[in-house]
Parts: structure tokens; C-alpha cells; sequence
């Protein structure tokens, strides 16, 4: 009895070959086809946008193997071409390492990042709804998840963001306790904003201000954002100083070549809003706030290269926990090997 | 007597603690602050999740608010001795103190007085209120022991 993982992912295959032959998990059918696979026991779809693969229990692995990857390329009807290239196939412990590697997102696209183990969990829900699964999937996945759980508690593999935009979003979070009460401004709206912005609205944040030459900026950027319903009011570019001091989250992007924001404009601002803390962010090149301003007491300016450090910091990381991740899930694997190789050596003695 | 006596000791004592737990926020608050001026440092502190996460404003607010009930504390502690006894040089020190964190607080609601520079007040603050005590223990026990 042996497990077997077949299938490609964004390291062996480009999109165009992964899209033809993924699957839905709204459609059962494929899912309870894997079961009338001749030597296949028990099975599962995983099927995400960066890889498809099949995992199964099998007493014959190299016929598994091979009725598996027809069965991808049949079910999607491309039984023409030639998938062999873009295919992995894993068996025995080599498999049982890389599902423990995939539900710990050890083999992602963004290393550590988190949606993949949800994504397993959907797929064992889904076969397990199709009745492809058996007890020995069942205790085999059952564990994926312990180990990943296992990885995320251990290690800081996902502790640390690694985007510009949601670097600028937890800095937010360093300074306000909530960021939805709080009065954001946009000064400008050029096209890094978009990163930014989107964090934020993530962060239940719906209402923007926004300093500009011309009122039409806040039609613009509300149809940017149309599928968020966001609400965006206009400060004429003139009355800016007027309306700084009341602005906790100040966001400055335009092509102007010198600084909007000087350091006596900051300086008064924040001595009317009491001293209560002031963010910048400036992913403006040239910058738009005078760099100056970072000395003032309670105002914290981040340029995009203060973001940028700190996300390649976080990736460095990020990689070092990966290290600790790998020895976790080696151990989990020799473990499970160790386990299964008794249960045969039993069942074949009791046969 | 020694009622206002036992009041003064346990209102005073109340507000050490209250005026401890504000000092303790208010390092918390420079670590932060300092880490965001800096820029660096974010990185592996998700060992001491707890501090990390907790955002300069919440910081704030609690360390705020204990300093206002540790300030109203030792107002009625050094009234109940007042009302007790007569002033002894100890208490020379707590009005000290108390004056401190009443410059802090008064600053606090005229300018937004906050962070590096409360905690500065704050540790010469807590310094002369706790000499009091200390002064006051000693005093004590040395009264007790002589005849």
C-alpha cells in the first residue's frame, strides 16, 4: 500500500497548460471518477490557480501513476497532447514529503503564505464529499494539516508581510488602534496608490480624502475602486493646509518635482491636532514630502524605499524560517514513513 | 489618626501601583516609537508578538488613563495625611511628585504632551513618590523600634 502524488504546478508548468486541465471543486463528477481509476484506492483533487494534483492509495504505484495522468488529460478531453514534461510524480515517502511541503506552503509561489492550507482543507472536503477518500487519506491528510499547523505555530514563516502595500498597512497598524475611524488623505492618485489603497480597504476603511488639482480625480479614483464602494471627498489642492491637521494617514503620490509637504506644514498640523500621531507615506518619486518632517515628534514619514527595505527584510526572513519549516516537515515525514512501514509489514504478516 | 494613617498608606500605595503600570506602558510606548523612527527592528519581533502588536495609540490611551487615576490616587493620599498629621520632610517628596504628574498631566490636556517626554517626567515623577514611601517605611520602622 502506497501513497502516490501526480500532477503539475507552477514550477513545472505555465498557466496555459495548467488551466486546461484543472478542476472545479462545484464539479463532484470528477471527484468521484478518481475512485474508478483502476488501482486506485482512495483519492484526492487538489486543484488550485497554481497547481493541479491528484494524491491516491494505490497497491500498484507505477500503474497508479500512469492511469492518474490519463485520467487528467481524458477527463479534460486533451488526450492529444503530450503532458509528460510538465508532470511530478511522487510516491511512497518522496510523496508523503511533498503534500507535507504543499499544505505548509513550502512550495508556493509566495513561500509561506497562508491561503494554501484552506485550500487543501477545501479539497479533502470536497473528495471526502464525493466519498473518493478512505481511512488511510483521511489519517494521511489529517496529519498535512497537523504538520502545517505544525510549521505556522513553530515557526514566523507567515509572522512578517511581504508587499509594499501590506508593510504600509501594518505600520498603520503599529501606530492606530483602528484604522476605520481614522481620516485618510490621498495627496494625488498615481498608480502605486493602488497597492496601498487596497490593503486599506481590506482594513474596513471606506472613506478617502483626496487633494487634487481638479474635482474630476475623485470620480477617477472612485471608478478605480467601483467594486469596493468607497466614498471619496475632494480638498481643493489651495486649501490643503487647512484641512492637514485633521488627517491621521497621509498617502502623497503625484508627479509633482518638489516637495507639497513641507516641514513648517507639518509642524503646524500636528501642534493643532494635539500631538495625536501623523503617518506618511510618500511613494512619490521626487518625493513630495520634505524628508525632514520624519524629526518631527509624532509624525512618521515612510519613503517607498523605507517600505522596499523593509519587505526585502521580511523576505530574508522569511527564507530563514523556511529553513526551520523544512527540518519540521522532514521530521513529520520520517515519522509518518516509520508509522506506515509497521501498519504494511503487520497487514502483509496478517495476510 | 491612624485611620487617615492606613488610608494615606493604601491610597498611596494603590497609586504606586497605578503610576508603576503607567511608567512600564510608557516604556512599552519608546520602545515602539523609537522602532518606528528608526525603521529597523521590526523583523523577529514576533517572539513578543504582544508588544509589537499593540499599536502607539492604545499605548497611549491606557498609559493616560493611568496616570489620571494614579494622579487622583495620590491626591487623596496626601490629602488623608494632611488631614492626619502634621507635614513631616517625606512628604516634602510625595508633593514633589505630585506636582510632576500634575505638570504632565495639565501638559498632557493644554498641548498633547505624550511619549518620550511623559516618560522622562514620569521616572523623576515616580522616583520622588517612591523615595516618600521609602523615607516613610524607614521612618516608620526606626519610630517603631525605638522606645
Amino acid at each position: 500500500m502506497s501513497i502516490v502524488v501526480v500532477g503539475m504546478s507552477h514550477k513545472t508548468a505555465p498557466l496555459s497548460i495548467r488551466e486546461k486541465i484543472c478542476f472545479s471543486s462545484d464539479d463532484l463528477n470528477s471527484f468521484q471518477e478518481l475512485r474508478k481509476i483502476e488501482g486506485v484506492e482512495e483519492g484526492l483533487i487538489l486543484s488550485t490557480c497554481n497547481r493541479v494534483e491528484i494524491c491516491a492509495v494505490t497497491k500498484d504505484s507505477e500503474q497508479a501513476k500512469k492511469n492518474i495522468s490519463n485520467f487528467m488529460k481524458d477527463y479534460h478531453e486533451c488526450g492529444h497532447l503530450d503532458f509528460s514534461s510538465y508532470l511530478y510524480c511522487h510516491e511512497g515517502k518522496e510523496a508523503i514529503h511533498h503534500t507535507f511541503r504543499v499544505a505548509s506552503s513550502l512550495d508556493s509561489l509566495v513561500v509561506g503564505e497562508s491561503q494554501i492550507l484552506g485550500q487543501v482543507k477545501e479539497a479533502y472536503r470536497t473528495s471526502h464529499e464525493a466519498q473518493a477518500l478512505g481511512p488511510r487519506l483521511h489519517r494521511f491528510f489529517n496529519r498535512a494539516f497537523f504538520v502545517a499547523k505544525r510549521v505556522r505555530t513553530e515557526t514566523a514563516i507567515g509572522s512578517q508581510p511581504i508587499s509594499v502595500g501590506s508593510v504600509a498597512v501594518q505600520l498603520c497598524q503599529k501606530i492606530f488602534k483602528e484604522l476605520a475611524n481614522k481620516n485618510i488623505l490621498l495627496i494625488g492618485a498615481g498608480e502605486m496608490v493602488e497597492t496601498i489603497l487596497e490593503h486599506l480597504i481590506q482594513k474596513k476603511i471606506h472613506s478617502f480624502y483626496i487633494a487634487n488639482r481638479s474635482e474630476e480625480s475623485v470620480l477617477q479614483l472612485e471608478a478605480r475602486f467601483k467594486h469596493h464602494d468607497i466614498l471619496v471627498h475632494y480638498v481643493p489642492f489651495q486649501e490643503l493646509d487647512q484641512w492637514l491637521f485633521k488627517m491621521d494617514v497621509v498617502l502623497a503620490s503625484t508627479s509633482s518635482p518638489q516637495f507639497i509637504l513641507t516641514r513648517p506644514l507639518m509642524e503646524k498640523a500636528i501642534g493643532q491636532r494635539m500631538q495625536q500621531p501623523i503617518f506618511c507615506i510618500d511613494i512619490s518619486v521626487p518625493r513630495n514630502i520634505d524628508p525632514g518632517v520624519h524629526d518631527i515628534d509624532n509624525i512618521y514619514l515612510y519613503n517607498i524605499d523605507d517600505l522596499q527595505s523593509i519587505v526585502q527584510e521580511n523576505i530574508k526572513h522569511r527564507e530563514q524560517e523556511a529553513l526551520k519549516a523544512e527540518q519540521i516537515v522532514q521530521e513529520e515525514v520520517d515519522k509518518l514513513y516509520e508509522k506506515m512501514r509497521h501498519r504494511n509489514t503487520w497487514q502483509s504478516a496478517r495476510a | 489618626m491612624t485611620s487617615f494613617l492606613s488610608w494615606h498608606i493604601g491610597l498611596s500605595l494603590l497609586a504606586e501601583i497605578q503610576l508603576a503600570l503607567a511608567l512600564v506602558l510608557g516604556i512599552l510606548y519608546w520602545i515602539q516609537e523609537r522602532k518606528l523612527k528608526q525603521k529597523t527592528g521590526f523583523v523577529g519581533e514576533s517572539r513578543l508578538s504582544w508588544v509589537g502588536d499593540t499599536s502607539l495609540e492604545t499605548l497611549d490611551k491606557v498609559q493616560y488613563r493611568l496616570l489620571v487615576i494614579g494622579f487622583v490616587s495620590l491626591t487623596l493620599g496626601i490629602a488623608m495625611v494632611m488631614l492626619g498629621s502634621s507635614l513631616k520632610p517625606k512628604q516634602g517628596w510625595m508633593f514633589l511628585g505630585w506636582f510632576v504628574y500634575g505638570v504632565i498631566l495639565y501638559l498632557r490636556r493644554r498641548t498633547g504632551f505624550r511619549g518620550r517626554r511623559v516618560l522622562w517626567y514620569s521616572l523623576i515623577g515616580f522616583a520622588l513618590v517612591i523615595l516618600a514611601s521609602l523615607h516613610g517605611m524607614l521612618g516608620g520602622m526606626s519610630a517603631g523600634v525605638a522606645p
